[in-house]
């Protein structure tokens, strides 16, 4: 395979073996990413196969010459979180994120004072949505400026200036909690 | 954007290339060594463990994708180019003549057949699990999220606490309540809609409200264990229990039911239940109670009161004990007696009783219905058509001593009057709604037309059919979806509802057409001629917004600036012919970015002066020039795309959305004034500018629409033209 573009064409064409690859390269981070944003790791794998399915369904709209596969893959991603949420609230379920840690309690004493996923979740639903999804997509992704700004909708510009106003919300909460290696 | 946030970002920028956290700080100048803490957290966040999904997921994952990847193939459309080879002309010829052939003997065929739709009805109205097994789904169960075209062959079952409806393609529809299970033995119909419809349910219990069939042809059955029932025209529930047992009750009409060469009509308000091996027994009107369930000291329960029979086959569900409330559904038998068919546990804790029955008597304060009597009070409430004779719903309370008084009496079905000459039409047969929402509400009028003060339209039932869809539509809800009465000349507001899937996933130009029609009319059975054609159009970019509802929009660069108003801007150009009054005629140089279109007619939709003052229109000129700036994009896809739809320029809409619109609004805005349109000259009545000046005044969009649907912004209209007669004495005042 000599690109990915070469490779979304097959894809489109339906060619089984370029979206086996496709799935390979991208489904740990689509999964993370929505592990984020609903909190349990049931629903993000769910999910996860939700975006992907999506993703064949309408690759025949996908042009690339107005955004790049990554940035589409996670706003499909993002969208059906947003879906995933609208239908936990018709349902009449809390939140996730009120579901998952009230904004002033503090953490469980008797956790080891590390940064690990589980803290950093909750640290992250203090977090506005947009810094949140920045956080994610930029550290723990490993989504570059320019992708993360497409996906988001927003300009670079805009990005790192949520990345870094982020960084410093976090950093307090991290440091509040006594969060021994940040 | 601040250096701090590039400065960081440098730093980042080199963590991301491999750069060691330690060098970079070792290297980071004084004066940025408070982003220090920043970087740390960076690096910190880019090495902490991360959750993983299961390999098992991922196994399964792939394998569904290698499935929808091959679904995708079989659909992929092969070109009949490949074909016609070059350099064989005659072959592609002979090849051409039999494919003409071809489609005209399928032509034939597809007539003979009657139109595809009727070989189907659309599931709709998903709720909970609801799979469907067919050969489209490769002969298993799969689950459905609504909107699919269900045909003959199908089965559809539903699990607990789910539900789901079918539509047919003449209107008629099948809810399916949980625990449901049916197979479509035979959906088909020609195209005079007359339907032939044929269902096995071998468990559940379905609500059923079919359209009337006015020919023979037409039919409607239902095959349970225990009987068949045939419908033309009526509303009716059929419950199957597990043993096979079945209870048929209906609501309006009359329902035919059949079994061992055996037949019997079941009337509005009664019930019958039969069993796989025994007769059909005698209908009987029905009650139902919701209460408190009571084992008193007596032999028999009650409910709320109410002393009801239970045998061995009462079907009881939910185990009740005393004190809960229960759901009862019964009949009242020749002997008196209230024999309870089902008790449930019930969902809600309310208390109501009420029974079916024929009134054979009014007396001043007591009533007979069927065998029952019935106290009245100066607190009972009586519907139209209540009378000897007729069948009706009684709801009541168990006093102390025992009888029953009456809250309500309702008639079921009001017998018709065949001097009335009622007649129903929408005002507004074709509707085209442009949109992007995937759940909104279109707003019709169904008006009596008759003029005679007897031409009361009674018993009027709405219904709809779906006529394209390619699996968008979740739900149509009609509301209201009857109406007792319809005076002459009386006008009735109804709302359709649609609940969309997948619609904002769509390409523009997507179409959903429904047709909203009169199913049912007492009166005048046979002329039933109002529909409504509701057609969607979407507005909707498939491809920037893939996945979910949400428009793709970019929230933080659309705060639009205060200053530019296009409705002032274009006003003068036509207004203020001097010249020599705004000098600077060459900053107006845009003049076909913003069109003045008929609907920015200032001598109808400007107003006063004050808003006109020539200072303001120079600045607004100037801003014109730099509308792309008002934003800082040069061009918004769904700018674009509006414009497009509505055929107007893109700053035009970018004038609007600078003005402080949205979009949306925008797109809303152009759409009511399309409504608006009269169909002889093509223009439309009512221009965007007088829209978006109502909303500007605080009007809400609702009234909006109403005002232009109604036509009474042409009122406004008029008044504007009192207030400037003409357009030299507004240009005078706007010189003064």
């Amino acid at each position: 395979m000599s690109s990915e573009a070469d490779l979304i064409r097959l894809a489109q064409a339906g060619d089984g073996n370029s979206i086996s690859m496709i799935y390979e390269k991208y489904h740990t981070g689509v999964f993370k990413f929505l592990y984020y944003r609903v909190g349990e790791v049931e629903t993000a794998e769910d999910l996860t196969s939700e975006v992907f399915l999506r993703m064949i369904r309408s690759l025949s709209h996908f042009r690339p010459q107005s955004i790049s596969f990554q940035a589409w893959l996670f706003q499909i991603a993002r969208n059906l979180s947003i879906d995933y949420y609208r239908k936990q609230a018709l349902q009449n379920h809390t939140a996730l994120e009120e579901d998952l840690v009230s904004p002033d309690e503090p953490l469980d004493k008797a956790v080891e004072r590390k940064l690990d996923h589980l803290n950093l979740r909750k640290a992250l639903v203090r977090l506005p949505e947009d810094q949140r999804d920045v956080i994610v997509l930029r550290f723990i992704v490993g989504m570059a400026i320019q992708e993360t700004a497409s996906t988001l909708h927003k300009s670079e510009d805009s990005i790192k200036g949520l990345q870094r106003r982020a960084l410093i919300t976090l950093r307090e909460t991290l440091q509040n909690w006594e969060i021994s290696n940040v | 954007m601040s250096s701090a946030e590039d400065i960081l970002q440098k730093y980042i920028d080199a963590l991301e290339q491999g750069v060691s956290l330690d060098l970079i700080l070792a290297e980071l100048p004084e004066e940025h060594k408070d982003i220090e803490p920043l970087l740390r957290l960076a690096a910190v966040l880019r090495e902490t463990e991360q959750p993983q999904p299961s390999p098992e997921h991922i196994r399964t994952d792939k394998m569904a994708l290698l499935e929808e990847a091959k679904s995708f193939r079989k659909t992929t459309r092969v070109s009949l180019s490949r074909f016609l080879l070059p350099g064989l002309p005659s072959l592609a010829g002979v090849l051409a003549l039999v494919f003409i052939f071809a489609i005209i003997s399928f032509s034939a065929l597809i007539f003979l057949q009657g139109p595809q739709a009727a070989h189907a009805a659309t599931l709709t109205g998903i709720n909970g699990l609801v799979e469907v097994y067919s050969q489209r789904t490769g002969n298993t169960w799969r689950m459905v999220e609504g909107g699919d075209q269900i045909g003959e062959g199908a089965k559809i079952r539903t699990d607990a606490s789910s539900s789901a409806t079918l539509i047919f393609y003449d209107g008629s529809r099948l809810v399916l309540d949980s625990n449901t299970s049916i197979y479509l033995a035979n959906v088909d119909g020609n195209w005079n809609r007359e339907m032939q419809v044929t269902i096995d349910q071998p468990s559940g219990k379905t609500y059923h409200n079919v359209v009337p069939r006015t020919s023979k042809s037409g039919l409607y059955v239902i095959n349970t264990p225990s009987a068949t029932a045939s419908a033309k025209g009526t509303k009716f529930v059929v419950g199957v229990e597990e043993n096979g047992r079945t209870r048929i009750s209906v609501r309006s009409g009359a329902v035919r039911l059949s079994k061992n060469s055996t037949a019997i009509e079941l009337q509005a308000g009664q019930a019958l239940t039969a069993t796989p091996e025994g007769n059909l027994e005698n209908p009987a009107y029905q009650f139902t109670i919701h209460g408190l369930f009571d084992l008193n000291d007596s032999e028999e329960p009650s409910v709320s009161g109410m002393e009801i029979e239970v045998s061995e086959k009462t079907s009881v569900s939910g185990n009740p004990t005393e004190g809960d409330y229960v759901d009862v559904e019964g009949r009242i038998l020749d002997t008196g007696e209230w024999v309870a068919d089902e008790i449930e546990l019930a969902d809600q804790d309310e208390i109501q009783l009420t029974f079916s029955g024929v009134i054979n008597n009014i007396g001043e304060t007591t009533w007979q219905v069927g065998d029952s009597m019935v106290e009245i009070d100066e607190n009972t409430q009586f519907s139209d058509g209540v009378d000897v004779g007729t069948v009706v719903d009684v709801t009541f309370s168990v006093q102390e001593d025992g009888s029953h008084l009456a809250k309500e009496i309702e008639a079921i079905e009001v017998p018709p009057n065949p001097t009335a000459l009622p007649s129903l039409v929408f005002p507004v047969e074709e509707m085209v709604i442009p949109g992007c929402d995937p759940e909104f509400t279109v707003a019709a009028t169904l008006i009596n037309e008759a003029t005679g003060e007897n031409d009361f339209a009674s018993g009027v039932e709405l219904g709809y059919t779906i006529e394209k869809d390619d699996g968008y539509i979740n739900s149509v809800v009609l509301e209201p979806s009857s109406l007792a009465q319809i005076a002459p000349g009386g006008i009735v507001d109804i709302s359709v509802h649609f609940n969309l899937s997948d619609w904002t996933e769509t390409n523009e130009g997507t179409e959903i057409k429904i047709r909203v029609f009169v199913a049912e009319e007492t009166n005048r059975p046979d002329h039933l001629n109002g529909q409504l054609t509701i057609t969607l159009v979407s507005t909707c970019e498939g491809e920037p917004y893939p996945g979910g509802t949400e428009e793709p929009f970019p929230t933080e660069t659309t705060t639009p600036t205060e200053t530019i108003t296009p409705t002032e801007t274009i006003t003068p150009t036509e207004t203020i012919a001097p010249t020599e009054t705004i000098a600077p005629t060459e900053s107006i140089t845009p003049t076909e970015t913003i069109t003045p279109t008929e609907s920015i007619t200032p001598t109808e939709t400007i107003t006063p002066t004050e808003s006109i003052t020539p200072t303001e229109t120079i600045t607004a000129i100037e801003n014109i020039s730099s509308i792309d700036s008002c934003t800082g994009v040069d061009h918004y896809p769904t700018a674009v795309r509006i414009s497009r739809i509505y055929n107007v320029s893109e700053d035009e809409i970018m004038g609007w959305f600078c003005d402080g619109f949205g979009f949306g609004e925008i797109d809303l805005a152009y759409s009511i004034s399309l409504q608006s349109t009269k169909t002889n000259t093509g223009v439309p009545s009512t221009g965007v500018a007088v829209i978006f000046k109502l909303r500007r005044n605080g009007v809400n969009w609702g009234d909006i629409k109403n005002m232009v649907e109604s036509g009474s912004v042409k009122n406004v209209k008029e008044k504007a033209k009192t207030a400037f007669p003409n357009k030299a004495e507004k240009t005078k005042e706007i010189k003064e």
